[in-house]
């Protein structure tokens, strides 16, 4: 009986550690891939950043008025003379598209990111993808005495702006969706 | 159970443990990093903001574009604010730290208001508060690291940010160097 006991015994305990080992390897797993989606979206948001920061740094390059078209909480409509397509007054516009675009990921918060540019003469064009996994894309306006303007907006009265933007994924891992934000406040040397 | 099997076992529960603190150092060390990266990236970005907020200021207040050329022969230099006085003037003072909305928007009107300058930023990521410095001073282009100790054609802004969690003992430092003729 003692012999059966000791056995039982000890196959129990082989088993609650290969339980742990294999707690442990799964415990890991899940960091790393939680850690490697996040960095992925750092790197991501980094790169969206960039190409918005080169947009709306130009507001109002080389134009008398008008450097802001349309401002909301989540959209803006900026105007310049692009120094990149033949000094052209340009417009550029950034919004987050509906949830349902993303409604096959398992994140119910993720949008797309759409970017419109085009020129003042040319009038309208057709929004393109900049992103995909925008989970808050907010947009937030200053007067000249860095107070908050409230909606709608008086776009002639913009002097700062700042973006707040998240990208998360799509997938959920470890119980959270893996994100990076981007804060901004953009002063426009050309509107100050 | 003999000696033997007895050691074994506890040789083998030693492994175990080592095994187990080394995991929880990984997941750690990963969360730690991944912080520390995206303070950095916070830090810059905030310096950055600030850096752009100084840039719309005029280059001196005693004086309006355009200035002539650096380096020419006119001495209108000598009548920008005086090295020693760098900082903000009379009825531009405020508490400091700064925190928002800033006041440094509406009570600075020049570059070299901002000497000296802090501000306390919170943080959306759950990073907690930076802080952003500020120091001002004259250079010359051919020496633009070095303080110049008079009124030159050309002022140094240098922002400074660090975070007293996530940044102990470290900066972020960013400068620029703007010139009489900009503003």
């Amino acid at each position: 009986m003692g012999a059966i006991i000791d056995i039982v015994a000890s196959l129990t305990l082989r088993a609650a550690i290969v339980l742990a080992v294999l707690n442990m390897t799964i415990a890991l797993q899940g960091k790393l891939s939680e850690k490697t989606v996040q960095a992925n979206m750092f790197s991501l948001v980094t790169t969206v950043s960039r190409v918005m920061s080169v947009d709306l740094n130009l507001v109002g390059n080389n134009i008398a008025s008008n450097y802001f078209t349309y401002a909301s909480q989540d959209t803006i409509e900026v105007c310049f003379q692009d120094p990149s397509n033949l000094n052209k007054p340009t417009w550029v516009k950034y919004f987050a598209g509906p949830t349902s675009e993303l409604s096959a990921t398992a994140n119910p918060n993720d949008r797309k990111l759409y970017r419109a540019a085009g020129t003042v003469a040319a009038g309208t064009a057709t929004p393109a993808v900049a992103a995909i996994g925008v989970s808050q894309l907010k947009f937030t306006y200053y007067d000249v005495s860095g107070n908050t303007l409230s909606a709608p907006v008086n776009k002639s009265s913009i002097k700062s702006f700042k973006v707040y933007l998240v990208m998360a994924s799509g997938d959920l891992i470890n119980n959270v969706y893996p994100a990076a934000e981007w804060t901004f406040r953009f002063f426009p040397p050309n509107i100050n | 159970m003999g000696l033997g099997q007895t050691m074994l076992t506890m040789a083998f529960f030693i492994v175990l443990c080592i095994m187990f603190i080394n995991a929880y150092r990984v997941l750690n060390n990963a969360d730690q990093q991944l912080l520390t990266a995206t303070a950095y990236k916070t830090a810059t970005d905030l310096g950055q903001s600030l850096m752009t907020e100084i840039m719309t200021k005029k280059f001196d207040q005693n004086f309006n574009p355009p200035y002539g050329s650096i380096g020419s022969s006119s001495n209108i230099y000598t009548g920008f604010t005086l090295a020693s006085k760098l900082g903000p003037e009379a009825g531009e003072s405020f508490t400091l730290p700064d925190q928002s909305p800033f006041q440094s928007i509406t009570k600075y009107n020049d570059v070299d208001d901002y000497n000296h300058y802090y501000r306390l930023t919170d943080s959306t990521n759950g990073l907690g508060r930076f802080r952003d410095s500020v120091i001002v001073y004259y250079v010359q282009m051919t020496n633009p690291p070095t303080s110049y100790n008079s009124q030159w054609w050309t002022k140094r802004i240098e922002v400074w940010v660090t975070n007293d969690v996530w940044l102990t003992n470290k900066w972020v430092k960013q400068y620029s160097i703007v010139g009489a003729s900009t503003r």
